[in-house]
């Protein structure tokens, strides 16, 4: 319970600050001052009104950049983790209740899929689609679905199973109306916890192609980017690599405790 | 009360054997039901009793046909039902209803008790739906506020009670019982099959009933067909097969059973 | 005759102050002896067992009373002596022969696990005194057996497995907790008949545990009868199937299906009984304090 609300407080947080983020930002993330470079944040010595984490080596404020990328972060968590989850869940939900060669196809391209080494794969995809967020958000959604497929197709399987599926069949229900109302509410909290993860995945790896500059321009704030920026400066300036990643840190943490304490909520076998 | 509801005519089953399965080709057959012939009458209880391994809750699977036979021929009502489809059985399925063994794992966890006994209703677009389904769950003493819990919430007893009302809730002309009271405390058995008795009288239903247990089947049952290896080795009126079993096996089953009175040679008996 | 297993106002709860599953039980099983155990579930038929074998589930502890074995209090005895008498003196038949065998494990292995581990037998002479076992419980090719892991055999092969690891170590003592449960009317026959004349050829004392009332009737010269972790009524099987049950044994005999007097059997339990084992679990709750 605790948990819930306080990852749902940070995810809160994140959201407000995403959608909002050129009204709440005190300064204009992409601003540079070299007269300001390397500030330190409000609690250090030798800091500036109005930039409450310093800035970074162009003089620009870390606190702005961090707001700004968590919109990044965000559009990348919903869109990317949706889209793989709802490709991997339709195809998991297929092969796992249709059984026989849907099954033995869908089985197939899995295996073959998750024989890619996935970074490899990100990469090449990234570069054969460009760089920027779509690609980093199609890259995602493309090679993760098949961890929602695996899981949910083992999990369909032992549902369909299952005698409220033959009980389902004995009232003369649809196979389609089987599927909606036995089998999807059954697997439906397996979807959002694996959701919640892979959103938190999305985030770091979004971070990761920012850090190899494989996401959008490097001008435009991401924590990754910031990350990879933060490292150069970890000697003077150790406050541009730590803010980004606390802020990851506490995200990715936030979706999965967040999706573990809905799925206690939601579940009336649970409750 | 010339026809039977259901005529099964050396009925058979063959499945796939899931221990042989060769590399390359189909897996070898085995004959699960080996041609079984015999009547539902309308309005009558009958007893399939058999051990494991015997086919019963396989042939009762094909009895709703929720298996299809891979030989012989099952009437419905006159109708042939042995291999029609899901369009084709569309017109018998609310007619052809199961009460399973389970009732944990045949009721959808996430359904609450109403919305389990509501829903064949609304399927079929029945008026009244809720009224109709307090009023059935009424009838298996589950009135008031058990409408609004979920399955985990009941005991085993009551959990079999939802599992009667959903299986009631169509009217059906014939249900299928299978093992439902192999998992209970004997007095929670004693209550359904005292509420299963009432509710065939009552509602003048027709019912297989599948057990183990021949003496809940004497009870409970106006015929008896006795199952062994997917063969019917005696059929006739409970009464009579069981004053004098006619075949062996049935004899062995009988003696088998221990009955409650203190009998120190029951044990040394052949 | 002395009893061999005495139980003295047994109290068994979960956690300090909580639930209490067992409420002052107390029987005594004789040398060679059979004592039967039942009731539904719930009843804690099952708690007894195990409080004796020291096995209780995480949580739940013995509170109060003794558990004398041979003149010994086993809950008084440091935990490395109970194990170690347990282990040669007490033996346990489990409900289920599917996850009581290891599936990982050859047959043979898992009954000379007691001989070798605990009595200090060597190998050879262990295997050859499982084999003879296996022999002894009509199993007719013990060496193949043996090879065998557990889902090579049949159900009621396994039980007989697990009848002859018991047996193993001639204990003083079996509790067997619903060994017949799973199996099927014939094997079941099979199986208790077994049981018995191992028990009657070595001497054993048999603490039976079953819900059924046929099974008692049939194995059971004494039983007790439990309601809420409540010894209800105990004594001679002749008279509690006989003339002067206590109204709730009364009520579970003639809950029990027969297919010679179906018109008489299957009766629901009296609400008035089940009311009246309430109150007095209830007011015998009042006077108890965890000591």
């Amino acid at each position: 319970m605790v948990r819930l609300w306080l990852a749902g407080g940070w995810l809160a947080l994140l959201l407000v600050a995403a959608v909002f983020a050129p009204w709440i930002a005190p300064q204009d993330p992409l601003a540079q001052d070299l007269f300001l470079e390397r500030l330190p944040p409000v609690w250090a010595e030798g800091h500036e009104p109005g930039y409450y984490l310093g800035t970074d080596s162009l003089g620009r404020d870390v606190l702005s950049r961090l707001i700004h990328g968590a919109r990044i972060a965000l559009i990348v968590a919903i869109l990317a983790g949706g889209a793989a989850a709802l490709i991997g869940s339709v195809l998991g939900l297929l092969a796992g209740y249709m059984g026989g060669w849907t099954d033995r196809v869908i089985g197939r391209v899995i295996d073959v899929w998750m024989s890619f080494p996935p970074v490899l794969f990100a990469i090449l995809l990234v570069a054969v689609l460009g760089t920027g967020l779509h690609s980093v958000i199609i890259a995602i959604a493309v090679i993760d679905w098949t961890r929602f497929a695996r899981v949910i197709r083992a999990e369909t399987l032992a549902q369909s199973r299952m005698d409220y599926v033959a009980s389902a069949v004995v009232i003369g229900r649809s196979r389609l109306g089987i599927l909606a109302t036995e089998v999807v509410p059954n697997v439906l909290p397996t979807i959002l916890v694996l959701l919640s993860l892979e959103m938190g995945i999305a985030v770091i790896v979004e971070a990761i192609l920012s850090f190899v500059n494989l996401s959008i321009s490097s001008d435009d704030p991401t924590w990754g980017g910031m990350i990879a920026e933060g490292r150069t400066q970890i000697h003077f300036a150790p406050w541009v690599l730590v803010a980004p990643m606390v802020a990851l840190f506490f995200t990715v943490l936030a979706f999965s405790q967040f999706g573990e304490g809905l799925k206690d909520r939601i579940d009336p076998v649970l409750r | 009360m010339a026809e039977p509801l259901i005529e099964a005519r050396d009925l058979r089953l063959a499945l796939p054997d899931l221990n042989a399965r060769p590399l390359f080709g189909a897996a070898p057959r085995v004959e699960i039901l080996k041609g079984l012939s015999f009547d539902v009458a309308r309005g009558r209880v009958l007893g399939i009793v058999g051990e494991s391994g015997s086919g019963k809750s396989t042939l009762g699977r094909c009895l709703v046909r929720l298996l299809e036979p891979t030989g012989g021929t099952l009437r419905f009502d006159g109708d042939d039902i042995t291999h029609a489809d899901t369009r084709a059985l569309k017109r018998h399925r609310r007619d052809l209803q199961m009460i399973f063994q389970d009732p944990m794992s045949s009721l959808n966890p996430r359904h609450s008790v109403l919305r389990l006994v509501e829903a064949p209703m609304r399927l079929y677009g029945v008026a009244n739906a809720e009224d109709r389904a307090r009023e059935v769950l009424e009838r298996v003493q589950l009135g008031g506020a058990f409408a609004r819990r979920y399955p985990h919430q009941l005991s085993g007893g009551q959990r079999q009670r939802v599992g009667i009302a959903r299986a009631l809730a169509l009217s059906p002309r014939f249900i299928l019982a299978d093992e439902i009271v192999s998992g209970l405390d004997v007095s929670t058995q004693a209550q359904i099959i005292r509420l299963l008795e009432r509710l065939v009288d009552e509602m003048d239903l027709t019912l297989a009933f599948i057990s183990h247990d021949l003496s809940v089947i004497r009870r409970l049952c106006h015929e008896v067909i006795v199952l062994r290896a997917g063969e019917i080795v005696e059929a006739g009126p409970t009464a009579e097969v069981f004053a004098a079993p006619k075949h062996p096996y049935t004899a062995e089953l009988k003696a088998a059973i221990p009955l409650p009175d203190p009998d120190a040679g029951w044990l040394s008996q052949p | 005759m002395s009893a061999l297993l005495r139980i003295e106002g047994l109290n068994v709860s979960v956690g300090r102050g909580g639930p209490r599953l067992l409420r002052d039980v107390s029987l005594s099983v004789a040398a060679g002896e059979t004592h039967g155990l039942v009731g539904e579930s719930g009843a804690g038929k099952s708690m007894i067992g195990k409080a004796i074998a020291g096995v209780l589930p995480r949580g739940i502890a013995v509170r109060s009373g003794r558990i004398l074995f041979d003149g010994q209090d086993l809950t008084a005895l440091p935990r490395r002596a109970r194990r170690r008498l347990v282990g040669e003196r007490i033996a346990i038949i489990p409900q289920d022969p599917l996850t009581a065998l290891n599936p990982c494990r050859r047959i043979g292995g898992q009954i000379t696990d007691r001989l070798v581990h605990i009595l200090g037998w060597d190998a050879g002479r262990a295997r050859a005194r499982a084999a003879e076992l296996l022999d002894e419980v009509a199993i007719r090719e013990p060496g193949r057996v043996m090879q065998a892991y557990p889902h090579e055999v049949s159900g009621g092969m396994r039980q007989r497995v697990l009848i002859a690891a018991a047996f193993a170590a001639e204990p003083a003592l079996i509790i067997a907790d619903e060994p017949t449960t799973a199996l099927d009317v014939t094997v079941q026959r099979q199986v208790l008949r077994l049981i018995g004349e191992l028990q009657a050829r070595h001497g054993t004392a048999l603490l039976f545990v079953t819900h059924d009332m046929g099974v008692v009737a049939k194995l059971c010269r004494s039983l007790s009868v439990l309601y809420a972790g409540k010894v209800v009524d105990q004594g001679p099987a002749a008279r509690i199937f006989g003339p002067d049950p206590h109204p709730y044994a009364r009520a579970l005999i003639a809950a029990t299906p027969r297919y010679d007097r179906p018109e008489e059997s299957l009766m629901p339990v009296p609400e008035a009984v089940i009311a009246a084992l309430d109150a007095e679990v209830a007011a015998a709750d009042r006077d108890w304090t965890d000591g």
